[in-house]
């Protein structure tokens, strides 16, 4: 028995003695240094310019009191798995948020008085300000409202997890909404501003930070109660499949209005999902159906890009002078090609060393881009510009909306196309390969022949990215194409779900298009990214909208 | 000696050694055509790597395997299938993830001929034999008995219904030889006769020769015209089930393996002082 496996079995026994005062002192205390935690790297100082209710509570105080709330609903339920009341379960909760609450004070007290500075940066007096509710920063009384607060909210957490399931859900998706609303105020206020006859709702629903009062209780309580009234109205309930096409249609319109009637920035960043979601696709083939690991799939991304340099920039390297309409299918060709010629050395290896030998080969292909040898082809790591933009009857494409649009059309062909190779002779073949692949081999599948299809088909559709990415910077340069990007796709695969097309959207929408919408919070976006990969593989295993088969399997 | 032209399975002097263990040595084993052929033997004598060897999971050390006379030892395992050898496995390995159809599907494979084209375009070709594919994986799931369950996953299927679905998705391949590696395992004796019915109408109706590892004596019994014994990796006898019951060997085998073993243990004790 190793000393860890001591230090949990006697976690285990303590638990089961029913300490429910230890138990809820321990989540307070992890509330509160979580909410210190977050004080200390400065997360709170960016957060302090936003409203979440205009005038009323900032996102930075927000924050704090979502800790203290997490903090009372896990004391309160750990108190009621113990046999615990509600009534005593709440107590719990509110003692959970009295320590977390204590604990913080402590902390922002410790900061306003002692000069922690010289060791840590944001230990400011900025940061003191920004989590104070009531009274003066610093002060005797503020520290008294923020245990107080802590305890109303570890109380209200706690409350919530004694709700009936349905109730419980309604409250979440209350307070989610208002936190989405305050959080992407930019994208929803020029969404009213731009959707005729709302634009008047505009200055009564948004403040210059966040919502307004008024409609932050209209927001939440009507999130709520929509939440309530479907769940309840399911009398006959709506069949399986005719609620997945519901919502199915429903994420076409989304993704047709929004970037539609919202500003430019939130059109680029569309853009940039809609580029994402093309590459996704391809890996969706290769390691959400057929089970290929690809650490080296930015390759097919670069050879894309560069055919579609090369067919179509003015540069002297260009080899010929192609419109992008024809750049567009041969460089989905040369991509497809380059997918079959690195699929025949590695394909034969497995797993692990799978992952391993296309991450070298991602790596060669960078590599090669910017080395010398290549330089009077590809330019080296000055890469090749002035690609011409595609036009269509002396109408050209340059606004980043329109490439969205492009991208868009492309995606839902490379969508159709992977639904009907999915529902086929070859897509069961891939299926059969990511379950068993010695037993798929037994029943006459050639290994090596479908593997490089997939991989061939994955390729293709990545170079399609590739060649639009490039038609729309105008520029292709070697570090565009790193292997952040790789990591990115697959991240997006996983998150949203392998093997599933809704998934790879939702995937790039939340992975690509949150961030980018978030970039006033400057590199802490990539903390709440990380809370976000962590608390989506916790909660949803198989993806936010996981492939239909899995579905139905959890479902049971 | 049988006719060789009746002969399905033919193999000869197999053998197949992991490092230093001999897992298979100088097998000889003949499956006449249209028959049912039972393997039986202690754990550990070999049974299961014959079958890997025979469907080209394992590369045999020696020896040469033929079916209908044609050497597919060597061959790549999807090849083996293309030739008519389809198997099940001792656990159950099904496509989890996939339906019950989806998984006899998947077995159909071989036999579709529909092109990338015809399946990105969706045309009449793709159409007409899907809807063939499907009819016929349908047909097959109730043949074994499970043609209800057809659109629940694999996974969530009970277990005997599983080992049918193994069966089916086996014989969607069409085979020639069917070999099915303990397909009575975990069944209570009823379950065992209903699965010895299934196999004769395997052989009667499909016409399909099928080679069996089985433990359950009763079943064996049942259904089996010949049987082979494995022990220790060679063939410790071979004929007719009344034979076999009464074979002095085979008895010393199953029951007395606790002291033959000990025996041998003796006599490489006693070699090994000698040498």
């Amino acid at each position: 028995m190793s000393s860890f496996d001591i230090v949990t079995s006697s976690f285990r026994i303590h638990r089961r003695r029913g300490h429910a005062v230890a138990e809820a002192v321990r989540a307070g205390a992890f509330a509160g240094a979580a909410a210190i935690a977050f004080a200390l790297v400065g997360a709170y100082l960016i957060m302090d310019r936003r409203f979440v209710v205009e005038d009323i509570i900032t996102l930075a105080q927000t924050v704090v009191l979502l800790f203290v709330l997490g903090g009372g609903h896990a004391a309160a339920r750990s108190a009621a798995r113990d046999g615990a009341t509600a009534a005593t379960a709440i107590g719990f909760g509110a003692l959970a948020g009295l320590v977390a609450g204590l604990l913080f004070a402590a902390a922002i007290l410790l900061v306003a008085h002692v000069g922690l500075r010289s060791h840590l940066v944001a230990a400011s007096p900025m940061l003191v300000r920004a989590v104070t509710f009531l009274g003066a920063p610093g002060s005797a009384v503020a520290a008294a409202v923020l245990v107080t607060a802590g305890t109303a909210a570890g109380s209200v957490g706690a409350a919530a997890a004694m709700l009936r399931a349905d109730r419980r859900t309604a409250v979440l998706i209350g307070l989610a909404a208002l936190l989405g609303a305050g959080l992407f105020r930019d994208v929803f206020a020029g969404l009213l501003h731009n959707l005729p006859g709302l634009a008047a709702l505009e200055p009564m629903v948004f403040g210059v930070g966040g919502v307004t009062p008024v409609a932050a209780a209209v927001i939440a309580v009507g999130a709520a109660g929509l939440s309530l009234v479907l769940h309840h109205r399911r009398r006959p309930p709506i069949a399986a499949s005719t609620r997945r096409r519901i919502e199915g249609v429903l994420l076409v319109v989304l993704l047709v209005l929004v970037p539609l009637v919202t500003d430019a920035f939130v059109a680029q960043v569309a853009m940039l999902v809609g580029l994402y979601v093309l590459m996704a696709m391809g890996l969706n083939i290769e390691l959400g159906l057929a089970g290929l690991v690809d650490l080296g799939f930015v390759a097919f991304f670069a050879v894309g890009a560069y055919t579609m340099a090369l067919a179509c920039s003015s540069d002297p390297r260009a080899a010929v002078h192609l419109s992008f309409w024809l750049a567009l299918p041969l460089a989905t060709t040369i991509a497809a090609v380059a997918g079959l010629l690195f699929g025949l050395p590695v394909l034969r290896v497995r797993g692990d060393y799978l992952a391993m030998a296309t991450l070298g080969l991602g790596e060669i292909v960078r590599v090669l881009v910017v080395s010398d040898a290549m330089k009077p082809y590809l330019g080296g790591s000055q890469g090749i510009i002035e690609i011409a933009r595609p036009s269509l009857g002396g109408w050209t494409l340059d606004t980043p909306l329109q490439f969205y649009f492009l991208a868009l059309i492309l995606a839902a062909l490379v969508g159709l196309v992977s639904w009907r190779l999915q529902h086929s002779r070859i897509g069961r073949a891939w299926l059969a390969i990511r379950e068993d692949e010695d037993v798929a081999q037994a029943l006459g599948i050639d290994l090596v022949a479908a593997k490089l299809l997939a991989y061939t088909v994955g390729a293709a559709f990545a170079g399609m990215a590739g060649a639009v990415f490039a038609a729309l910077i105008g520029s292709v340069y070697p570090h565009s194409f790193q292997l952040a990007i790789s990591i990115n796709v697959l991240a997006i695969l996983v998150i949203g779900g392998l093997g599933s097309l809704p998934g790879v959207v939702v995937g790039s929408l939340v992975l690509i298009g949150l961030p980018e919408l978030l970039r006033e919070f400057g590199e802490f976006r990539y903390l709440f990214y990380g809370i976000a990969l962590v608390v989506t593989m916790h909660l949803k295993t198989e993806g936010l909208w996981p492939a239909v088969a899995r579905q139905e399997a959890t479902d049971a | 000696m049988p006719d060789p032209s009746d002969l399905l399975l033919d193999v000869r002097a197999l053998g197949k050694r992991f490092g230093g263990l001999v897992a298979v040595r100088e097998v000889d084993l003949a499956v006449r055509r249209g028959s049912v052929h039972a393997i039986i033997g202690p754990n550990g004598a070999g049974k299961t790597t014959a079958f890997n060897c025979i469907t080209s999971f394992v590369k045999p050390t020696s020896g040469r395997i033929l079916l209908d006379g044609e050497r597919i030892d060597g061959l790549a395992p999807h090849r083996i299938a293309a030739h008519g050898v389809a198997r099940t496995y001792q656990n159950v390995r099904l496509f989890a993830n996939m339906t019950a159809i989806e998984n006899v599907l998947v077995g159909e494979h071989l036999r579709l001929r529909t092109s990338f084209l015809d399946i990105v375009l969706r045309n009449g070709r793709f159409h007409r034999e899907e809807t063939a594919a499907r009819a016929r994986a349908r047909d097959l799931l109730d043949f074994v008995g499970i043609g209800p369950r057809a659109g629940l996953l694999a996974r969530a299927m009970p277990y005997g219904d599983q080992r049918r679905l193994e069966i089916a998705r086996a014989l969607a391949t069409r085979p020639r030889l069917l070999m099915l590696d303990e397909p009575a395992a975990g069944m209570n004796p009823a379950e065992g006769m209903a699965l010895v019915r299934l196999i004769e109408r395997i052989r009667d109706d499909l016409g399909v020769t099928v080679l069996l590892i089985e433990h359950h004596m009763r079943v064996v019994m049942a259904i089996s015209e010949r049987i082979t014994v494995f022990d220790r990796g060679a063939v410790l006898a071979e004929g007719a089930p009344n034979d076999i019951q009464n074979d002095d060997r085979v008895i010393a085998a199953y029951l007395g393996t606790r002291s033959t073993q000990e025996a041998h243990a003796v006599k490489l004790r006693a070699e090994a002082r000698t040498a």
